[in-house]
Formats: structure tokens, sequence, C-alpha cells
């Protein structure tokens, strides 16, 4: 038998901003039920998730909220400390817009966890949801009487995602710790930047984007077993482990040598040589994967027999094998050579040379762009479906649009960020009319 | 182990990949690990990642550099130019809840293989491409590594030092890595999609596009404000945090720290014993203290320079300042917190092979993933593939085999 329970229209409340797309009632459906619903135009439409983070945890509820979840983003009185925070700036009403860009498609609403009428506004919440995303900390946690235990209690379904520094245990855990420090810790800045100077990080944070992409998906994977098992689940997400799966190589304890071995700018080894990872040329630099063996070879003699047309090719080069290239036996002379000749050849051509160069002939070859060219030129820049497009105080501004296409269940930009408190009112009409008083600290199955 | 932590969320889910190098692995690795039954379908016409040790039949303990992403899987070789390798494979898609392949963009239709087909094979299936662009011709046929892709779309334009014109970077494959983790994110909710509608879905990912979520708010910033443009050439500054850096301690290790308010401030300043400067008001405020960041940040180097790496690390613990030591690679899976989380185990394969196995960077309740397999050998399962998941008859194998159906 199938029942479609027809509710409020959560994830819009009152204010509906279709962008492309227009949207069914969702078919809601609690707990086990299975309900078809041939409606459905966003694959996570019918999925409540809570969100308390700051700023190392808000890029989980956007993943999710793009795929259409209810997100519905708690904020303490004065609004998140992300508002006050960014690496990009701040809009006219002083608020980040890294916050603008991680909080899309959101609705907020304040609650005050250390007055006892919000707290328990916000348990009647977590009792409605499915999925339960917090960046808080344990300590934070325990200090409002949100242990595990009570959240269990209040739901026993819902997924508890929870995304720490280092995890919950450990010699590190409970450390304060920034994308920096993490970067550090966790293996990336070893090999970044010039040997005999100071490890270098990216200078947009990226730790809590690489560990929200696995919270996202990890949360899904939970979300699905609860649903299909009923069992319920606790998501760790210590972003520390986020950072090592950055490595190309193994690590090797045995290895485990001389601290700064792994650093050398862009640059990487074929046998004895050091090969540049990136080559300038005439109007900037390029990035250029050197390969041995066949998968490059037809490319390689192509790019020789470019230079040799211009009267840049030495002898030794035009005669070499790249078919037959062993790379292990590269001498370090050959490396010195061939970075020679490459450069001197690349001085006399530009990124765009280059890269048609690179398109048309299948050379590992790409131009090192800036920001300005991502967010202006092709690709990506200058073509308006890569783009959502969002209100700033009466002028427009783009952000990077759906980050995966989905033949049935398209992402969407259905909101903008939401401003701090914006959904009270919706919020709460709907956790009325959902019953939510009454399935506090009962411990019912829904 | 109790029958609890047996329980893996991907059970019975059954996933079929036509893959290369790193994402396509990397998703299908995702999957095996949390129970799923992946099967690599390979031939000798489609070689894997050469110089790796995949893609032979003895791909070694831990297959190289890219046999991480290719633990707990199945093997079966077929010849995709063939008609019967074909009815094959049709077969197994008919059976297959996901389908994933990372071939250059537009590679898959070329096959035969592309969404129109496969959906009318099984239209339940969730079907993934990813490759480096969806749409944008020529861009869209670009073959190149995560290394190209990082640097066309910005991502090398964000690391370099303060007064210098090179380029620097997190050096790899970026877009190889930062991938998966959003491709598994749209399959779990395209599996949840199927399991309420009873439909499948094609999810295509660009990964040139799929990683400009992770500089949206740069991006954002920067139409309005150039911001993006000094990242370049940063150094380890911070827009916000000061001082914010990192520094060489005697022992040649270097520490990296952050300030994130008065209350780090003055707990720096009372671990390093700067009485001098604890005393200036002044410096409370973080914008006095970045107009004399230069000056700040001598004195940090100076005083981790005066001490061993372990020392200062202590002392910074204790003050609850943000510190993190610059771990070497080699290092990472013996350091404690690692292995209190986990993150790499020691391994056992079916086969008896003894291989160290890198956790995905996650913890799910009562789940504990499986790892019972090394890199597998190609075509390592194709005689059990094909009689006990496709029925065929053992006595027709060799002919299978002879007649090329199988290379």
């Amino acid at each position: 038998m199938i029942r479609i329970v027809e509710v409020a229209r959560l994830r819009h409340g009152n204010e509906h901003r279709a962008c492309g797309r227009g949207r069914s009632a969702a078919a809601r459906v609690r707990g086990g039920e299975h309900v078809t619903d041939a409606e459905m135009t966003q694959a996570l439409e019918d999925v409540t998730v809570v969100e308390l983070t700051d700023e190392t945890g808000d890029t989980c509820g956007r993943l999710l909220a793009d795929l259409g979840a209810n997100v519905i983003k708690v904020e303490p009185p004065g609004g998140s400390s992300f508002r006050r925070s960014s690496a990009s700036g701040f809009d006219h009403d002083g608020t980040s817009y890294d916050f603008i860009a991680y909080n899309l498609n959101k609705r907020s609403i304040i609650l005050d966890l250390d007055a006892a009428a919000d707290l328990g506004t916000f348990k009647r919440l977590l009792a409605q949801a499915d999925c339960f995303v917090e960046s808080m900390g344990a300590a934070y946690m325990d200090a409002h009487g949100l242990g595990d235990a009570v959240l269990r209690q209040i739901n026993p379904r819902m997924v508890i995602t929870s995304i720490t520094p280092f995890g919950s245990t450990g010699p590190l855990a409970g450390n304060p710790a920034t994308d920096l420090t993490l970067s550090a810790e966790g293996g990336a800045m070893a090999t970044t930047g010039a040997a005999a100077r100071a490890p270098l990080r990216m200078a947009y944070p990226q730790v809590r984007q690489w560990a929200g992409a696995h919270a996202a998906a990890s949360t899904m994977m939970a979300l699905n077993d609860t649903e299909l098992t009923g069992r319920p689940h606790r998501v760790d997400v210590p972003m520390i482990l986020a950072v090592p799966w950055f490595m190309i190589s193994q690590p090797d304890p045995s290895r485990a040598g001389k601290p700064g071995a792994n650093r050398r700018g862009i640059r990487r080894s074929m046998g004895a040589a050091s090969l540049p990872q990136v080559v300038p040329c005439k109007d900037g630099w390029v990035n250029y994967s050197v390969n041995a063996g066949p998968i490059a070879a037809a490319p390689q003699r192509k790019l020789v027999e470019w230079m040799h047309g211009e009267g840049m090719a030495p002898q030794w080069l035009l005669d070499f094998d790249f078919a037959g290239w062993d790379g292990a036996k590269t001498t370090k002379e050959w490396g010195e050579q061939f970075e020679a000749a490459l450069v001197a050849f690349f001085a006399t051509k530009t990124r765009k040379e280059l890269a048609e160069f690179a398109l048309k002939n299948g050379l590992f070859l790409g131009p090192v762009r800036t920001i300005d060219e991502v967010i202006n030129e092709r690709p990506f820049g200058g073509d308006e479906t890569m783009w959502w497009t969002i209100d700033d105080h009466g002028e427009s501004a783009k952000l990077p649009g759906a980050w995966v296409d989905l033949s049935e269940t398209p992402l969407s930009l259905d909101r903008g960020a939401p401003r701090v408190d914006e959904h009270r009112a919706a919020i709460l009409d709907e956790l009325a009319r959902a019953g939510g008083a009454s399935t506090v600290g009962t411990g019912v199955a829904r | 182990m109790t029958a609890e932590s047996q329980h893996l969320p991907l059970e019975g889910l059954l996933v079929v990949e036509l893959t290369r190098v790193i994402v396509g692995p990397a998703i299908g690795r995702t999957l095996a690990d949390f129970g799923a039954t992946v099967i690599r379908v390979q031939s000798a016409h489609f070689p894997d990642f050469g110089g790796s040790g995949l893609g032979t039949r003895d791909p070694g303990p831990g297959g190289g550099s890219m046999g991480r992403w290719n633990f707990n899987k199945k093997s079966i070789t077929l010849n995709l130019r063939n008609a019967d390798g074909r009815e094959l494979l049709d077969r197994l898609l008919r059976k297959a809840d996901v389908f994933i392949e990372n071939n250059a963009g537009g590679a898959i239709d070329r096959l035969g293989y592309g969404y129109d087909h496969v959906s009318s094979v099984n239209p339940r299936i969730i079907m993934v491409s990813t490759s480096m662009f969806i749409g944008f011709d020529p861009w869209s046929r670009y073959r190149a590594y995560g290394n190209q892709t990082a640097a066309l779309m910005g991502f090398q334009s964000l690391v370099g030092y303060e007064g210098d014109t090179e380029v620097n970077a997190m050096p790899g494959p970026y877009t190889d890595f930062t991938s998966p983790p959003l491709a598994t994110t749209a399959i779990m909710a395209a599996l949840r999609h199927r399991r309420k509608t009873g439909r499948g879905q094609y999810i295509r990912q660009g990964q040139g596009q799929s990683v400009m979520l992770l500089m949206a708010g740069l991006l954002l910033g920067h139409q309005k404000n150039g911001i993006g443009t000094r990242y370049a050439h940063f150094s380890n500054r911070d827009a916000e945090m000061s001082p914010h850096g990192c520094f060489e301690a005697s022992d040649g290790r270097w520490l990296a720290i952050a300030v994130r308010h008065e209350d780090d401030w003055e707990a720096l300043c009372g671990a390093a014993g700067w009485n001098d400067l604890a005393t200036d008001e002044l410096l409370r405020d973080v914008d006095r203290r970045r107009e004399q960041q230069d000056e700040i940040e001598a004195r940090v180097e100076e005083w981790v320079l005066s001490q061993d790496s372990e020392t200062a690390l202590t002392l910074l613990h204790a003050a609850g300042v943000p510190v993190g030591l610059v771990v070497e690679p080699d290092e990472l899976p013996g350091h404690p917190q690692f292995v209190a989380l986990n993150a790499w185990e020691d391994a056992t394969g079916r086969k008896g092979e003894h291989y160290s196995v890198h956790n995905l960077p996650y913890r799910i309740s009562g789940v504990t993933p499986r790892h019972w397999s090394a890199p597998t050998a190609v075509g390592e399962d194709t005689f059990e593939i094909l009689t006990q998941l496709l029925d065929v008859d053992e006595d027709k194998i060799a002919s299978l085999y002879a007649s090329g159906v199988l290379d």
C-alpha cells in the first residue's frame, strides 16, 4: 500500500524562488516507509538536515542542499561566526563572501542553546531531522547537554555527523587547529614549496572543503543504510584524515628520512633527473607532465617536430627514442638538457599557443591560469551555464554552479545564502504543524 | 569482530568499472571498502596506467602508487571489440547497480557504451561518467592529468612566496583527489532517489568544474574586490590571522603557527616569554599586529629557532595555541594521531598477500571497512564472474578465450 503524506513545502516555506525548474509538492517519507514518488525532482527533497556548524562545517550542508535537502542552519544569537570571517572579503552588509558561497540553498533560524526555550525548540527540530551535522566540538555539545546519549534519545534514527579537526580520539583530539596547522600536520605542506624555504599551504583554505566533501559522501552512505536497515549511525569526519589523501604516492615508513627532502617546488623526478612540472613560457607558465613510455611518445614526438620546425630542437632530442624511453634510466644530465631545450622553446610561445598544441595533439600540458582568467575566460569563465547567479545588494554576482550533472534530479540554486534568522517563522510553523512537540524525548522510532 | 561491525552499508550493491588511473578507480574503491562488489572490466586493449604495476598479471603487494585505488575489487577481461565480449558486458550491466567510467570525454559514447545504450540495457542503473570537462569543446576532449586541470582552473595561482614570481602548487593531480568524494555523494543521492522512484540516472562530472566548488567563495569575492590576485604570492600569510606562518626549529623541523584571536596572542606571548609584547595593549588588535607582522614574525622565527620542534610543540600545545608540525609523508602512518584514527592498517588479502591499506577519511559507527584484496591481477576473476554471475557454462570458457572474447 502506498501512503503519501502531504506536508508543508518544507524546502521553500512561503518564499519559493524557483531558478529554472518547477517543484512538485514533496512526498515526505518518514523512517522506513517506502513511498514511490514519481514526482521527485530533487534527489534529497524529502531529507531534512539540521546543521550546527562554524566555517569548518558548512560545506557538507551546502552539498546536500544543492541536491535538494531541506538544510536548516541553526545559528547563535548574532549569527554564525562564519558570517564575520572570510578569506574572500565581505559584502556591503559585512557578510563573508565565503559564508555566502558555502551557505547557498540553506535556511536559517537563530536559537540560543543557552536558553531553555530555544534549546527545547532545537531538540524538537532534531526530532524531525534525518541528519544532524555539527562542527562545534564535543566540549561544546556536552556543555549544552547535547552529548550522544541525549541526541539518540531525541532521535534514535538520525545520522549524526561530526566534523572535527582531529576526531574524538588520539593525542591531538580536542586541540585547536586551523587550515594552516592541519595542512602541516596532515602532510600537505611537506611537499609544497621550495626546498630551501618554508613549506607552503594553499592561500585559500582547502582542508575544510576536502573534509566537507567526505562528510557529505559518508553522511549520505549512512542515511541510506539507516533507511534500508534501521541501523542508526554516527559519522566522524576528522579533518586531518582528509589531508594525506592528496599524496600521489603511498608513504614508505622505511624511507622516513631527511625532513624537507620531499619539497622541491614544482618539480618531479624521472630516474636520476629532476624535471620541471611547471615551465615558464612567453606570457606566463604552463603545467607540463613529461612522460616516459608509450602513452606520451607520439605527442612528445610531435612537440619535438614543432621545435624542429622552428630550428629549436637539438640533434640529440631529434634522435631521442620517446617510444622506447625507460623513465627509470633517465640521467641527471639528460634532464638538465631537456629542461633547457623546453624552456628556450616555450619562451617563444604563449600559453594559448601551447594549450592549443596540447589539445590538438594529446600532450599532457595545460596553462597555469589566474583567478581573473578562470572567472572571465573559457573554459569555465565566459560560459554562463557553468555559473549560478545571486543578487549581491542589487548587483549580480556569480558563483560556480552545479558541481555534478544529474540527469533526472539536477542540482539547482533555489535560494541564496540566508540572512540570519531569515526563516524563523516558516521553520517554526512547519515544526508546529508536524507535531514536533509530541516527539521530544519519547524515543519513538519514526 | 562482532556481527554488528561486520555490517557493510553497501553490501549487495554491484558496481562495474570501465576505468583507469585515479578518479574512476577511487570512486569504485570507496564503494568496495563499504561492501559493494566492484568488478573492473579490463582488457589488453585498454591498459591501465603504465609503470604502476596495474593492468598486469602481477601488480605486486601494494600495486605501487596507483594500487590503493584498486583494493577490494574483482577483475574480468572482456574484449569490447568483439560482439560476444560486448554481449557479456551488457549482461553484466543488466545486473549492475552502478557503472563507472572515467575515459576521456566522448570516448565511452564512441565505444557504444554511452548512457543511451547502458540505460536501455538497464533502466535502473546509475551510470557515472567522470572526465575533465563536460561540454566546452574542445576542452571536453582534453586529455590531461589532474596536474594540468588544477593549473587550468586556477589552483596553481594560490601558492607562492611573497615578493616572488615563481609558480608553486601542491604537487600532484589535485582534481583527482577532489573529484571522488563529490561523485560519491551524488551516487549515494542517486541510489536513494532510485529506491524511492525506481529510476536510475546519469551522473556526469566534469572534474575541472567540480573542483571549482572548492574556491567558490574566492571566485565570488574576487569579482568584487580582486583579492584572489594576491594569493598567488602570499607565503603562509592569512587574510585575517596574524601572526600566521611556518617557522623552522633548531632541529630543522618546521612548525605551522596560527594566532586566531587575542587569546591565542596572549597565550603565545606567555609561552614565548615576550613580556614586552604581552603588555603592549595595542597588539591585542589583529590589525595592529598585521601592520607589524614582519617584526612580530621575526620574533616568532627567533623563538622557534631557539629550540627543537618537540619542545616548541609541547609549549604551544600547553598554551592552547594552534600549531602543526610539518609532517613528512613517510612519517604519517607512524604518527600517533593517525595511528589512533586507524588511518593506515595492515591487511592480508585473499591470496595471503600482505599490504598496507590507507582507509577512507571518515568513520561510520558499526562499520568496519572490509579489506579482502590487494589490487587484483587483470582477469583474476574472469572464470568466477562468467560462471557464477553470468551463468556461462564452464565448458564454454575455453572457447571464449580461444576466440579472443576474453582478451
